[in-house]
């Protein structure tokens, strides 16, 4: 079952010297529990095309569905709720609240949920624990390395149980343990079922042991799409 | 030059209505504009820039609208202030009679808050849908509504212009009938009827918002709203005035009566907006309006109980009614 579908998505930014094109006529579908690696050269178009899955940019014409709405023509009130129990985003430099801690960062989330405290607590613990940042909970995320600032990023990312998990060059700034350890939790995550999609061009995806598949985009553009099966 | 033209509350009120016709003058050519293209079924850039662009029209709207709310109290006060440059006057209704504008300007503002109401609930349940359900109804609704702005300000400013200072104006001693012997009431009514009448359509507007009979409040809700005008100003004022022959509709918007009048109009305007709107909303979309009639009949219950209590208190002071 397709849980992403996007047909003829098209993005274009205005400047004042003219316009620029970020990507051009792309259509692909992506199935449920899926691990999609969007792989291209810096400026390729990838964290745009993740942005407009995250709903956090619109397309400048095309048709996407995620999880069955259409979200490119979703007002902004629905999309900031659609964001937030549909979409869990890991992005490059982790967005944490520095002055929280690592409990605190996680449960942010669900602020406008209106969940009570005991539960958003008891969640933490949950995705703490597949994380593995469980032994951090209290420590205040300016004193966390990057590797683990990242873990809480990801536990961030669970907390409202989206279905669709997102991750914009997740390994940029990790060392190779750590980047190593990042995609043991991938693996985690789809063993539970969860559909990832990950912007970078790390080789790291590609040569560990996940069933990927890989959508090369390059100039605004996807010149491949292929399965990588272990 | 008219020298209510150089009243500082007449250049305030006329100004801010400059101002905001000339808002919503943009906010016209851009709807229609965007109505031109609108097609939400189709994902071309064109649409999507429209979506945009109404988005952002109906969010400014509905902020400017809110003025258009708080001009009509100012207005009426500002015509009040003016009692003191018209001979004749004693209150805004020496005032509003001055010229054979002010009474249709009036009226003419009190519908279009009544659209504004409507627009407003439109609007927000458009936006509370996930495909713009009321997009073309709203924004041709707003088209008319512009259409009776650009009246309100010609008249605005007509009525402004054409009050002669020279000339003594009858004030509400001689403006509502009294002295002229006539029955004033609606439907050759006496007072006693009137006053059966006003609670029991009030306790069937209640029973009828509570069960959300659209079609039924459409015919029941302006019914009472009349009865209510009439009752008010007839009955329930010369309790507020402690005068028998007192018999305005405007005297008790000011100070000597405690600004009452602007809680006892706004309530009852407020509820009959807000259950109209409703009404025409569950009817349009087939929605449930009970958190809009629940604050009309909140709305209704605070005009009649604020009412009766003039009555109340003035019987328990004196022991006799009027």
């Amino acid at each position: 079952m397709n849980i992403i579908e996007l047909e003829k998505i098209n993005k274009e930014y205005y400047t004042k010297d003219g316009s620029f094109t970020a990507l051009k006529d792309i259509t692909f579908c992506i199935q449920e529990g899926e691990c999609v690696i969007l792989r291209g050269i810096s400026g390729s178009g990838k964290t745009t095309l993740l942005s407009i899955l995250a709903g956090l940019d619109r397309p400048t014409s095309g048709k996407i569905t995620v999880d069955g709405e259409d979200i490119a023509k979703l007002p902004d009130i629905h999309l900031s709720h659609f964001r937030g129990h549909h979409i869990g985003m890991v992005f490059q430099h982790y967005n944490l609240l520095e002055h929280l801690s690592v409990t605190e960062n996680i449960i942010t989330p669900l602020i406008p949920m209106k969940i009570t405290p005991q539960e958003a607590y008891k969640r933490a613990k949950e995705k703490m624990e597949i994380a593995n940042i469980s032994h951090k909970a209290d420590m205040d995320t300016n004193r966390l390395s990057g590797g683990e600032k990242q873990r809480v990023a990801i536990a961030r990312a669970l907390i409202a149980d989206p279905k669709i998990i997102l991750c914009d060059e997740p390994t940029a700034n990790l060392d190779r343990a750590n980047a190593k350890r990042f995609t043991d939790i991938i693996k985690k995550l789809i063993d539970i079922g969860k559909t990832v999609v990950i912007a970078t061009h790390d080789p790291l995806f590609w040569e560990s042991d996940l069933d990927i598949r890989i959508i090369d985009i390059e100039d605004a553009k996807i010149v491949a799409d292929s399965k990588v099966e272990v | 030059m008219n020298t209510i033209l150089l009243n500082r509350g007449v250049i305030v009120y006329l100004s801010s209505e400059i101002v905001l016709w000339g808002i919503f003058a943009i906010a016209f050519v851009v709807m229609i504009s965007i109505l031109y293209g609108w097609d939400f079924d189709k994902y071309t850039q064109k649409q999507y820039i429209l979506q945009k662009r109404a988005w952002l029209t109906v969010t400014i709207l509905s902020f400017v609208s809110i003025f258009k709310f708080l001009l009509l109290p100012y207005f009426v006060y500002t015509i009040d202030t003016l009692k003191d440059i018209v001979p004749g006057a004693m209150c805004a209704a020496g005032v509003i009679s001055a010229n054979s504008y002010g009474l249709k300007l009036l009226l003419l503002k009190i519908l279009i808050l009544f659209g504004f109401t409507l627009w407003i609930i439109l609007n927000r349940y458009d936006l509370n849908a996930k495909n713009y359900p009321l997009f073309k109804i709203k924004s041709w609704f707003f088209i008319l509504l512009f259409v009776a702005l650009t009246v309100e300000l010609w008249l605005d400013i007509k009525y402004f212009l054409h009050i002669d200072i020279n000339i003594p104006v009858s004030c509400c001693s001689a403006l509502f009938g009294q002295l002229e012997g006539a029955n004033p009431l609606p439907f050759g009514l006496n007072t006693n009827t009137m006053l059966l009448l006003f609670y029991i359509l009030y306790m069937l507007s209640m029973l009828l918002l509570f069960s959300s009979e659209a079609w039924l409040i459409l015919i029941v809700i302006p019914l009472f709203g009349v009865i209510s005008y009439y009752s008010v100003v007839y009955f329930f004022g010369t309790y507020i005035y402690e005068l028998p022959t007192h018999k305005c509709p405007f005297c008790m918007l000011q100070k000597d009566y405690y600004y009452i009048g602007y809680l006892i109009w706004s309530s009852l305007f407020g509820a009959v907006y807000l259950s109209l709107s409703g009404a025409i909303l569950q009817l349009l979309t087939k929605s449930n309006s009970k958190n809009l009639y629940q604050w009309s009949m909140k709305l209704f219950t605070l005009f009649v109980a604020v009412c009766s209590l003039y009555i109340i208190t003035y019987y328990i002071r004196s022991g006799v009614l009027l």
